[in-house]
């Protein structure tokens, strides 16, 4: 017995000494009644081992507390859009794939043409002929970044006129040479009409040079000189007859410088002829 | 009064008379009842501190037996097993009743009418007079001490449950049983000065 049991001695033989209680004698009898009443009213039901039915009944049972309520209808809403996206977004995304069936061509108007082939469908142009995604060069039909067959267009660069000297002398593929030939020819071209304008005495006369011009202009021009200005002058009054005679005239020394070419070419043709029959005839001599 | 097996039905142990029942002897039961009736209601009486309540708990309690006999394991002793079940069922009780009125103490002074088994054997009328005097006075500072004290000084002090026991009752720690168990004697011991004194 321990110390704290001996402290109470007193107290706890006072409890043990205390009256017991006794069931009164028809308790049995009531409990009995008790219990048979039950049965027949079927309340009681014996407790049975719990077997994997039930064990299965009861999880299903705890599953569906009103306390997981909320919990299981987040994860129905979350299945449900999971399902929804795989199928249907999903199936969307697989038909923009299959957009590979695409051909582009240009027709003859030079129009861009986009069809969308369906499956097993043969695609003809306007010559009745049939298009693969093999006729457009360097695509396939699942190319999109493939150069569309359109004639692209020319792209003329905008230039700024006070740049523009510059730029075109970097861009300047003439060599410096040929530059230089070019300029001496331009400065003879000058010097020569600079001799027309003067004259013979090689004074500048008023006129002179305009005088020249209409002599040398055709009868068109002319022409359109008096449709521009609506009159003829006097003083630049021209016979017909004599310009038709000076453009015969024009007409003749070319066809006698031609001419002159062409014989000179026939002599050209005729010496190279002789210089190959002299070496036909040193190679015979050379062999014999 | 021999059983199934031919062995004398009052020779068999608690946890035997169970396992009989269990397999369909409805005398183990009556024996059952018979051992475990008066222990009971003297338990529950001094627990709700009052008779006609704690025979209803009782009755409730076999009743419980009955209809629950195949939840019965061998993990703990018979004794204890139904301990738990009438000091839960008298807690549900008294709650119930709590909720209902307020107690009176008229209530508990209300032994007039039942059965005492006296220890002392010999009948005199001032021996009675005192004994009935005493055990009222007990019972009414038992009824005033804490539920959790009471129930563990009445298991301890008055059906003379072992520690283990209680612990198994209760399901509370052994630590938590001594200390209360200690609390609730000193409680008392304050309430029955005047009866030391004497």
């Amino acid at each position: 017995m321990s110390t704290d049991e001996e402290k109470y001695k007193n107290l706890r033989n006072q409890l043990r000494l205390l009256p017991r209680m006794r069931a009164k004698k028809n308790f049995d009898s009531r409990l009995f009644a008790r219990i048979k009443e039950l049965e027949n009213a079927k309340h009681i039901r014996p407790v049975q081992k719990p077997d994997k039915e039930n064990v299965f009944v009861n999880w299903l049972a705890n599953l569906l507390k009103p306390s997981l309520v909320p919990a299981i209808g987040l994860t129905v809403v979350l299945l449900a859009a999971v399902v929804v996206y795989f199928s249907f977004y999903n199936k969307l995304n697989q038909q923009d794939v299959k957009v590979s069936q695409e051909i582009s061509y240009a027709d003859k108007n030079g129009e861009f043409v986009i069809y969308v082939k369906k499956d097993g469908e043969r695609v003809y142009d306007e010559t009745n002929r049939e298009i693969t995604s093999a006729d457009i060069e360097g695509s396939t039909s699942t190319d999109y970044r493939a150069p569309s067959d359109v004639s692209a267009e020319t792209i003329i660069p905008k230039t700024n006129p006070d740049t523009y000297e510059e730029t075109h002398d970097k861009l300047d593929r003439i060599s410096p040479e040929q530059k230089f030939e070019m300029e001496k020819e331009s400065k003879i071209e000058s010097d020569e009409i600079k001799i027309r304008s003067k004259g013979d005495d090689g004074i500048m006369k008023k006129g002179n040079f305009n005088k020249e011009e209409k002599k040398d202009a055709p009868s068109n021009y002319i022409r359109e000189k008096a449709n521009d200005s609506g009159t003829l002058d006097d003083e630049n009054n021209i016979n017909p007859s004599q310009e038709i005679k000076q453009q015969n005239d024009k007409d003749e020394e070319d066809q006698k410088e031609t001419n002159r070419l062409a014989e000179r070419k026939k002599a050209s043709k005729k010496d190279s002829l002789k210089v190959k029959d002299k070496k036909i005839e040193g190679q015979d001599s050379i062999e014999k | 009064m021999p059983s199934a097996e031919g062995k004398d039905i009052k020779k068999l142990t608690d946890e035997e008379l169970i396992f009989s029942f269990q397999e369909g002897n409805s005398e183990a039961y009556s024996e059952i009842v018979y051992r475990y009736k008066d222990k009971l209601i003297n338990f529950v009486y001094r627990y709700a501190g009052n008779y006609d309540d704690s025979e209803d708990i009782v009755q409730e309690t076999l009743i419980k037996v009955y209809t629950s006999k195949h939840l019965y394991k061998e993990i703990a002793k018979f004794s204890t097993w139904i301990y738990t079940i009438a000091i839960n069922l008298a807690k549900t009780k008294l709650l119930k009743k709590q909720k209902i009125k307020t107690f009176s103490l008229s209530d508990t002074y209300d032994d007039d009418d039942k059965d005492f088994d006296i220890p002392d054997s010999a009948f005199t009328p001032d021996v009675d007079a005192n004994a009935k005097l005493l055990s009222k006075h007990i019972q009414a500072a038992l009824n005033k001490i804490n539920e959790n004290y009471r129930e563990l000084v009445i298991m301890r002090d008055i059906e003379d449950l072992s520690y283990e026991e209680i612990v198994e009752v209760t399901g509370l720690p052994m630590g938590t049983v001594k200390s209360r168990i200690n609390r609730g004697r000193e409680k008392l011991q304050e309430l029955l000065k005047d009866i030391y004194n004497e």
